[in-house]
């Protein structure tokens, strides 16, 4: 069991012990070598999405005569039924995982920081609205709901992606919304009302500030939630259209050459579990800097 | 000058530390407590005083084997005859740390600050109290159990119904109580007690210490008070040591301390000290801490010591005896320099009296009439008047939830009045310079207009009471200041005065901080620093009335001494009338001339400072007066029992 | 869902302080605070049935024909389907026939097999219980036990070990460890069957369901490990629990009596989100492993645009989810002797 090093009242030194060439620098925690493992993943990632398609131009030529194979010469883990090389689908595949969570996470960070922020400074009503919005959308399983609406109302990637980024935004307005209301009667927001600052300078120019880092953590959370939704949708076979590169359609589409060529699903299987951890793990970390900076303030 | 010790030393202590050395479980380690001895007789109470830092509540700690996981600890904790530290591992610790059988609980005891989060919200009063007999006395029966829980509970002065209470269906003073109940549960030898009164309103301190004092008598118990307030230590302690940034710089009978510090740290602790019987010129402070850290090698205290010489400050200091005091009990201080600088450090905190102030005739600036406020359908404001004439000091008295702060917030436009009235008289100097503000300002109850605000925004500003939230954490110093001076407060003040805007290195120097703090962010200060860049940036808007809403409370006692000096100082400079808000009676003296005592949303007295303290007429004031710790006429067991129905 | 973060993760009822001073009030707050409960939950149900029915509406093409799918859409067929479905009312109008009648159990009839739509429900309904009940209890059996393993071990390897592979569960889409497992313990091992839900004997159904079960637990558990270790933390954290320890309980009956049920309260009210894992999870698993439950008929009938059949399962995943979170909701008092006697709102 921890407790913080002096109680409430005895906080003054814990701020002190800082070395002094730190002197109110705010500085990015370290993030040490699994954070720096998942940063390199991060971006090794990021890098395929951008030039997968760039290296292999040619990753959908079919080879039907080869058909399904196994690793060997010129196609390093293999090919599906129709002859693709496994790797060069997987790679271009990259950026159809990556895309939709990064709008996700950016839109739902918007909307759920917008709505939080509104709800959160405004009280009254709006509060009481946007928290049973955010209650009745948190109770709702993400995926059932993107797989009823995007499969009946069709729309597919796109709608998929919008649905998604609405249904991830609760966390966003819980926890800015929870923030402000933390946050909008500390001495320092009611100074800044006591110098006549408008509304608008102390919610975009005090409030969020502080609450930022912590929403940009959850947005890290939420990617790699989307990231694992979306590969599920394409899985089921709604949003992504069939042929395309993508992780899940490849899943989907060779999981009956499990006999044949194991790595034509493991690959994929493998690719989402390893983004999705990644970025998972980025964001707790991210949390528990910012959880340790607050209690060490 | 050694006063005899309370009682002769029998050859066994209750409590023994040794060379207690307490650090950081990180690479390199950072050392927290250095090289602590203590004793405890057994039936002695013994204080632990120290201001915020001092490494006092991680020594009880270490001592009840409680330290967290992050600190390890060195030396040697016998209690009862037993070694509770593992000297190999350095790990007392942990939920699953060792602890010798019965250490913890029969031993010792810990009673913890704050009664709100001490007690489990989820188990009623009475099983909280069980579970300490039954770690006393194991295989206690459920009926024995619930006996036993009676008789704590009437000890401390509760029903027996309050077993089934749960704590949130208890007041804070009456959790507190329950808590005490459960720390005693197990009949401990020795209790420690965290600050036991702090969390509680001023008004039942007294009432809680007496409660422990009397139970420690009657049990014979041992009681290691830890504690950052001195007027608590001297009214509960027969002994007390003196930690400062995790070194024990003096120790001996509380009386001797009292009178004859033997360091000179407690000797400007001691001279930092405002009174209630009296005011002083000044108070004499020690310079504030340069910079954060404290120094790794010598005196820590010697950075901001007058006397301190070279050796001071790379010489490790050591304990010696004071005159010709010798053994347990006796006196011991830490500084070198003693006892050669008695005489100077003895001068050189000599405080003067100051000469009671004429009466003031000055025009008020601000009057309050007749203010009404409402939360909820529940009036905390029932018809208030004050008036803070230009130029004075005025002080407002009260416990938590008496109203001074709503009325505080009124007068500051962070909230609205439900009824009465609230007028700032217009600036004498305006009619000179011809600009705006010729007529008096008016607030009624409702929510102002947008120019009314304003005009009382750059009249009225407030400081704040806790330093840490006082101050956005992302902005400088520098840009929180000039976004102050930049403000619409200090925009329309700029209408009416011809003070030029105040630059950001300006306000910090007339605060006493160096231009270059700036730059920096808040974490990067102290909570007294802190402080004064809260008053710098009220400062910024050129306000004519300083609101302090307990500004002071929750700022050690030395720098609470610097911030009321300051404040002394601003308001002769700066012509700046006060409004200090505070529960503390003796911040009041110090700092006022006027004195409003509120109760229950009322003012039950008014007058000049020195009259109402020296003469209360109220049956309240009295009451607060005698609630102080260490006052003459502390309530007796007969006003305890009092309020003891559940 | 996302995971929300410990610190806001917490329902209202925790967040609220209590209220100083004695809070015992007059009238039944108890009463009070299930009335209003349930009253919520109803009120939800209606919200999302009218989002359920009107997907029928918003979906794309003429309703007439969708509804009546591969049938040749005579003009006399068309009529028929609009007169049974109260199409030419208006739409609040069309909700309430609709309602009226999934009250009485009749949901439609099946565009595809044009059975009715309980049926075929019906028929599916007993393997998908199945299956969320065994995913449910293995992932109870693990996350908590190591949720409170990984917080007493804070910050040590245990603590990392158990946390990363909690954050890999949570991160694993049930398909893909689900392709994993049957890939490592049906292709390579041959231990169990790979697809199917077997030939109907209880056994079998049981060895059919092992790997199901485990691949449904894995994401589940991940979330509950997390909901537990951040519950335990705050309790090891608080200071109740150190004052416990200082007046001598033992740490075992510390951690039973003070830690875990100060911990139960924010992991009972996680179970909404649970749950809504579990059932996203159900559909997957189901789709992976080619069991003909729920989430299988689910997705047959989204890919078939078999609307009444759709309907009909979302409602009765939304109605067991809101079901779900009203006990819980009931249920916390008997945890939180605060709500119980009106200490919070």
């Amino acid at each position: 069991m921890t407790v913080p090093a002096e109680p409430a009242a005895d906080r003054g030194p814990a701020v002190p012990v800082r070395p002094a060439g730190a002197a109110g620098r705010r500085r990015l925690p370290r993030p040490g070598l699994l954070g720096g493992v998942c940063l390199a993943v991060v971006a090794v990632l990021f890098a395929a999405a951008a030039l997968g398609g760039l290296v292999f131009p040619h990753w959908a030529r079919q080879d039907l005569l080869l058909g399904v194979s196994g690793p060997g010469a010129g196609h390093p883990l293999g090919t599906d039924d129709l002859g693709r090389d496994i790797l060069q689908t997987a790679v271009v595949g990259t950026r159809s995982a990556l895309v939709g969570p990064t709008l996700i996470a950016v839109g739902s960070m918007a909307l759920g920081n917008l709505l939080g922020l509104w709800a959160g400074y405004r009280g009254g009503w709006a509060d009481a609205l946007v928290g049973r919005w955010a209650d009745l959308v948190l109770s709702l399983p993400a995926l059932l709901v993107t797989v009823v609406v995007v499969g009946v109302l069709g729309g597919g990637y796109p709608a998929a992606v919008l649905v998604l980024a609405v249904l991830s935004s609760p966390t966003d307005t819980r926890l800015v919304r929870s923030a402000v209301l933390a946050q909008r009667h500390l001495p320092y927001v009611e100074a800044a009302e006591a110098l006549g600052l408008s509304r608008r300078r102390i919610l975009f120019g005090h409030i969020w500030p502080n609450v930022l880092p912590q929403a940009l953590a959850n947005a890290l959370v939420n990617f790699s939630f989307a990231l694992v939704a979306l590969s599920s949708l394409s899985f089921l076979g709604i949003g992504v259209p069939p042929g395309a590169a993508d992780w899940g359609r490849m899943l989907s589409e060779n999981q009956t050459l499990m006999y044949d060529n194991p790595a034509a699903t493991l690959l994929p299987a493998l690719l989402v579990v390893t983004a999705a951890t990644a970025v998972n793990l980025l964001g707790d970390r991210a949390q528990d800097a910012l959880d340790l900076r607050a209690r060490t303030r | 000058m050694t006063a005899a010790a309370p009682k002769p030393a029998p050859s066994r202590p209750l409590l023994a530390v040794r060379a207690l050395r307490l650090e950081t479980a990180s690479v390199p380690p950072r050392p927290l407590v250095h090289g602590l001895d203590l004793d405890v007789q057994p039936g002695e109470s013994v204080g632990i005083v120290g201001e915020s830092g001092s490494g006092k509540s991680l020594t009880a700690r270490a001592v009840a084997a409680l330290l967290p996981g992050t600190v390890r600890a060195f030396g040697s904790v016998v209690a009862d005859g037993r070694e509770i530290i593992d000297s190999r591992s350095g790990r007392p610790g942990g939920l699953y740390g060792r602890a010798p059988e019965g250490h913890r609980g029969r031993t010792v005891s810990l009673l913890m600050q704050d009664p709100f989060t001490m007690l489990h919200p989820l188990r009623t009063c009475g099983r909280q109290i069980a579970d300490g007999i039954r770690a006393g006395a194991p295989g206690t029966s459920r009926r024995g159990a619930a006996l036993a829980v009676t008789e704590r509970l009437a000890e401390v002065g509760l029903a027996p119904g309050t077993a089934d209470r749960y704590p949130h269906e208890l007041s804070g003073g009456m959790r507190q109580r329950a808590a005490l109940a459960a720390a005693l549960a197990p009949g401990p030898r020795l209790l420690i007690a965290d600050e036991p009164t702090t969390a509680v309103d001023a008004h039942h301190q007294g009432e809680v210490l007496a409660l422990i004092r009397r139970l420690q008598q009657a049990r014979g118990m041992g009681l290691l008070l830890i504690t950052h307030d001195l007027r608590v230590a001297f009214s509960a302690c027969d002994r007390l040591y003196v930690m400062y940034a995790g070194t024990m710089l003096e120790s001996g009978p509380a009386r001797d301390i009292e009178t004859h510090p033997a360091h000179p740290y407690t000797a400007a602790l001691l001279a930092a000290e405002p009174s209630v019987r009296e005011r002083y010129e000044t108070l004499p402070a020690t310079r504030p801490a340069a910079g954060p850290a404290a120094p790794a090698t010598g005196c820590p205290f010697a950075a901001r010591c007058a006397w301190a010489e070279a050796d001071c400050r790379t010489a490790e200091p050591v304990p010696h005896p004071v005159g010709d005091s010798t053994g347990p009990g006796g006196r011991l201080t830490a500084c070198r320099r003693m006892p050669a600088v008695a005489a100077d450090v003895a001068a050189a905190t000599r405080r003067t009296v100051a000469v009671t102030v004429s009466e003031r005739t000055a025009r008020p600036l601000l009057q309050v009439r007749g203010a009404r406020k409402s939360y909820g359908g529940h009036e905390v404001l029932h018809g208030v008047d004050l008036e803070v004439p230009e130029g004075g000091a005025v002080g407002l008295v009260g416990e938590s939830g008496s109203g001074k702060s709503t009325l505080a917030r009124l007068v500051t436009g962070l909230e609205q009045l439900d009824g009465g009235r609230i007028v700032i008289a217009p600036d004498a100097a305006r009619e000179d310079t011809g600009g705006r503000d010729t007529e008096p300002l008016l607030l009624a109850p409702g929510r102002p207009a947008r120019g009314s605000r304003l005009a009382l925004a750059s009249a009225v500003q407030i400081v704040f009471q806790d330093p840490y939230s006082s101050l956005n954490p992302v902005h400088t110093v520098g840009s929180a200041l000039r976004e102050a001076a930049a403000s619409p407060a200090a925009r329309r003040r700029g209408d009416s005065t011809t003070t030029p805007v105040p630059t950001a290195e300006e306000l910090l120097e007339s605060v006493g901080l160096p231009a270059a703090y700036a730059a920096r962010r808040p974490a990067a200060l102290s909570g007294g620093e802190r402080q004064r860049v809260a008053i710098a940036r009220a400062l910024a808007v050129r306000p004519r009335l300083l609101v302090c809403d307990e500004s002071v409370s929750a700022l050690d006692v030395s720098v609470q001494a610097q911030i009321l000096t300051l404040l002394a100082r601003l308001r002769q400079e700066l012509g700046l009338s006060l409004l200090l808000v505070t529960h503390d009676l003796a911040v009041a003296r110090q700092a006022t001339d006027q004195l409003y005592v509120m109760h229950r949303g009322r003012i039950v007295e008014r007058g000049r400072t020195d009259r109402v303290l020296d003469h209360p007429e109220a049956p309240y004031t009295r009451q607060l007066l005698a609630a102080l710790p260490g006052s003459p006429a502390l309530p007796g067991d007969s006003g305890t029992s009092r309020r003891t129905e559940g | 869902m996302t995971t929300t973060s410990p610190a806001t993760g917490q329902s209202p009822q925790t967040s609220a302080a209590p209220s100083p001073g004695p809070a015992r009030r007059a009238g039944h707050p108890l009463a009070a605070y299930a009335a209003r409960r349930l009253a919520a939950a109803v009120a939800l149900l209606l919200v999302v049935s009218l989002a359920v029915f009107a997907l029928l509406a918003l979906a794309p093409g003429d309703l007439a024909r969708t509804l009546l799918g591969t049938r040749s859409a005579t003009p006399q067929a068309l009529a028929a389907v609009r007169s049974a479905h109260h199409l030419d009312d208006p739409f609040l109008v069309q909700y309430w026939h609709w309602l009226a009648a999934a009250l009485h159990g009749d949901l439609g009839v099946s565009v595809r097999t044009g059975a009715p739509v309980t049926q075929a429900v019906g028929d599916r309904i007993g393997l998908t219980l199945q299956l969320a009940l065994g995913g449910f209890v293995l992932a109870l059996l693990a996350g908590i036990p190591f949720g409170t393993l990984a917080a007493l071990r804070r910050g040590r390897a245990t603590d990392r070990i158990v946390q990363g592979l909690g954050v890999i569960g949570l991160s694993a889409p049930a398909f893909a460890s689900g392709l994993l497992l049957v890939h490592l313990f049906a292709l390579r091992a041959d231990w169990l069957p790979a697809f199917g839900a077997g030939d109907g004997g209880t056994l079998d159904r049981l060895r059919h369901l092992v790997l199901p079960c485990v691949a449904l637990a894995l994401s589940v558990t991940g979330l509950l490990l997390k909901l537990t270790r951040a519950a335990v933390l705050r309790e090891l954290d608080a200071d109740h629990t150190a004052f416990a320890l200082a007046r001598g309980v033992p740490p075992r009956e510390v951690l039973l009596r003070h830690v875990l049920r100060g911990a139960l309260l924010p992991i009972a009210t996680g179970a909404g989100l649970v749950l809504a894992y579990l059932v996203a999870g159900t559909v997957m698993v189901e789709a992976t492993f080619a069991l003909p439950g729920l989430g299988r008929l689910l997705v047959d009938s989204v890919t078939y645009k078999d609307v009444p059949v759709v309907q009909a399962v979302a409602l009765l995943a939304a109605s067991a989810v809101i079901t779900v979170n009203l006990v819980v909701d009931l249920l916390t008092p008997l945890i939180d002797p605060r709500i119980r006697t009106g200490g919070t709102r």
